[in-house]
């Protein structure tokens, strides 16, 4: 089961993902959530979100928790690791600017904050090893960097009215090419390679959390079994 | 002697339409003698089978009332097959005598025409409650130029013996054969075998069938469901068993402007309407039918008839039922029907398509009622989710994608499971001794809705 951020997430993904895992028997659902974001999430209910999140599509399709072989979870970075001092403020902006160098803000305050809130919440996520009612189900999150537009399509500020766009077209590239997405994502130059643990740490640092990385890669290098 | 109760135990199917194989168990001579209603639903995927048991039914019952075959017959042999094959088990109670009679009909081909093939009857005679072995009755090879049946000693011992039955019988089997009918219920062969053949069961079946096929048993197929919303015809079933002269359940209205009908269907249909009426008027609340009585006129025999319309009431407001919704039209068409099954433990309903139009919480309370306290046998197919949520999982049957074992029951179900989420979770991840359906993949679904879509500018632009 795939936890994605939005509906452009499933929207791109889902369908040259399910047709990765279709010759291995593996059934598989995505569900639409950030809640690494969410200010009414916090370290201490995180686990019990994503366990809702996943008992709401379980119940969708009639599964139980047992039918479950993983939970992956894909989470943008959108800049969260990166030092305060590369936000800047801009108070005409609308939205906020992803650069590699630095991330502009309407709010400088807010954006330091939701960092800091996002960077709580991510980094609980990383100690689950097992999610589900009674810690059963294997558990691992990979990251977009700064955000899925920007590993997809190297644009890191697609605005929202054209990512479902965006999303359409690369599901349909690779609708039939399966092994080309799979080429796409573990060997572009934007693949961060090593240890699980170690592609983490790689993302921590300086400003890579603003730059085009996924560690998304090694879920396919152990053939979709994946965690 | 009363009239004979007849419930429809088994059905199999061979080379009929899609399923190559297919057992459908679909009552109990139990529920018949207790008064005990057997309901019985055929959920699966378009096209895997469902409506092949209602056709399979369908055409017994022409078949046994004596009609051709309809024209459209050879689309139900199976595509790369000779013949199709259609097995029916029925329990009969007639007087003290019960009795399991099977009757099979065989559907090939002759040239270029689609002919019953052959005929076979088997039965299960009952000694003090204890079901005796099974014997085969009768079977005939109707296209082929042997002029006997089997078993030869049967045939011998009452056909051979008297020069009028010979050739009778051959006249039976060639009449048959050249007018594409059954043997047994043409009107020579069920001269010979119901009166006094030698084999009494024999008889004694062949006359409840063809009584329960006339006057107990109403199919509703898609056939005519595609009529009514072409706006054609209404069929409204009716149970009245005083009116003599009429041999079919069904009283065709026209629903695109008036009908012609003879002054006597006219009393039976004014009659019909009102058990109708107060259903409906729960079903659909502030809605009536009524007929539209356009006065006498002649009919082309020379016999009174009366013009009539269907109309629809609702505050006083009445319209022509062709404009009513298409849910509404089908309630009504079925709503007979179903009350006398509800009844009368001797009536059987079979129904394609039974949610068709109609809302699904009211289908789910109506099924309700019927599987506790409904005396007859409802069998229908359905794909609303939603009564499955209502009736117990004795009461339904799911198709699979193997044409060889085209139905099953869910394994696994528990009395607390609910049987709708059994059935969406066993099509998603299987677990059934069957697939139950190809996978769909919605994301193919979005693709293809997108090539399409990109197809259609492309048609334009160009």
């Amino acid at each position: 089961m795939f936890l994605v951020e939005g509906d452009t997430d499933e929207q791109s993904l889902a369908g040259v993902i399910r047709r990765y895992l279709a010759p291995r028997h593996q059934r598989f659902q995505v569900i639409g959530t950030d809640i690494t974001s969410d200010w009414d999430i916090n370290p201490k209910n995180i686990l019990d979100r994503v366990n809702d999140e996943i008992h709401i599509a379980l119940d969708k399709e009639k599964w139980f928790e047992t039918d479950l072989s993983g939970v992956i979870q894909l989470v943008d970075m959108d800049g969260a690791y990166i030092d305060d001092r590369l936000i800047r403020e801009e108070e005409t902006l609308l939205h906020w600017q992803y650069h590699e160098d630095g991330m502009v803000a309407k709010s400088r305050d807010e954006a330091i904050k939701r960092n800091r809130h996002k960077v709580q919440n991510l980094d609980q996520l990383l100690t689950l090893t097992h999610v589900g009612k009674s810690a059963t189900i294997p558990y691992r999150a990979f990251y977009f960097s700064c955000n899925l537009e920007h590993v997809l399509h190297n644009e890191p500020n697609v605005p929202d009215y054209e990512k479902r766009e965006k999303a359409d077209a690369f599901a349909d590239q690779y609708y039939d090419d399966v092994e080309g997405f799979v080429r796409f994502i573990t060997k572009s130059s934007f693949c961060v390679l090593g240890s699980w643990e170690q592609t983490w740490d790689f993302i921590k640092e300086g400003n890579h959390s603003l730059q085009r990385f996924t560690n998304f890669g090694l879920f396919f290098e152990k053939g979709g079994r994946g965690v | 002697m009363g009239k004979p109760l007849v419930r429809i135990l088994k059905i199999v199917l061979d080379n009929f339409k899609n399923v190559e194989k297919g057992e459908i168990i679909a009552g109990s001579s139990e529920n018949l003698l207790q008064g005990k209603s057997d309901v019985l639903g055929i959920y699966g995927q378009n096209g895997s089978g469902k409506t092949a048991a209602v056709d399979a039914i369908h055409l017994m019952q022409r078949l046994v009332v004596g009609e051709k075959l309809p024209r459209y017959a050879e689309e139900f042999i199976r595509q790369g097959a000779d013949c199709a094959s259609v097995s029916i088990l029925f329990f009969i109670q007639s007087g003290d005598i019960p009795l399991e009679f099977e009757y099979t009909y065989t559907l090939g081909r002759k040239g270029d025409k689609c002919c019953v093939s052959a005929e076979k009857i088997a039965y299960y005679s009952y000694k003090e409650d204890v079901r005796q072995r099974r014997k085969t009755a009768f079977q005939c090879d109707i296209l082929g130029d042997d002029n006997r049946f089997y078993p030869v000693r049967k045939y011998e011992k009452y056909i051979k013996q008297s020069e009028k039955n010979l050739v009778d019988f051959a006249v039976a089997k060639k009449m048959a054969a050249a007018n594409r009918s059954s043997l047994l219920f043409s009107k020579e062969g069920y001269g010979i075998f119901s009166k006094d053949y030698l084999d009494d069961k024999v008889s004694l079946g062949l006359k409840a069938l063809r009584y329960y096929m006339f006057m107990k048993l109403f199919v509703i197929t898609n056939r005519e469901i595609g009529a009514i919303n072409m706006q054609m015809l209404v069929p409204i079933s009716f149970t009245q068993q005083d009116m003599q002269h009429i041999n079919t359940g069904k009283i065709p209205v026209a629903l695109q402007g008036t009908s012609l009908i003879p002054v006597r269907i006219y009393q039976v249909l004014t009659r019909t309407i009102e058990p109708i009426n107060q259903v409906l008027t729960v079903l659909v609340p502030g809605i009536r039918v009524e007929i539209e009585d356009h006065g006498r006129q002649l009919m082309d025999d020379g016999a009174e008839g009366r013009k009539i319309e269907l109309v629809s009431v609702r505050n006083d407001v009445r319209i022509p039922l062709r404009c009513e919704s298409a849910g509404v039209i089908k309630i009504i068409s079925m709503l007979n029907a179903l009350v006398a099954m509800y009844n009368d433990k001797s009536v059987g309903l079979i129904v394609d398509e039974l949610d068709s139009g109609v809302f699904e919480y009211l289908l789910g309370n109506l099924l309700e009622i019927i599987e506790k306290n409904g005396k007859g046998q409802l069998l229908f197919t359905s794909h609303n989710l939603r009564i499955l949520e209502t009736v117990s999982k004795e009461s339904v049957l799911f198709t699979t994608t193997n044409p060889r074992h085209r139905y099953i029951r869910l394994t696994n179900v528990k009395e607390t499971n609910n049987v709708r989420d059994m059935y969406l979770r066993s099509l998603s991840i299987g677990g059934q001794k069957e697939p139950l359906c190809e996978i769909v993949d919605i994301y193919a679904i979005g693709h293809a809705f997108r090539k399409a879509g990109r197809e259609l500018v492309n048609e334009y632009e160009n």
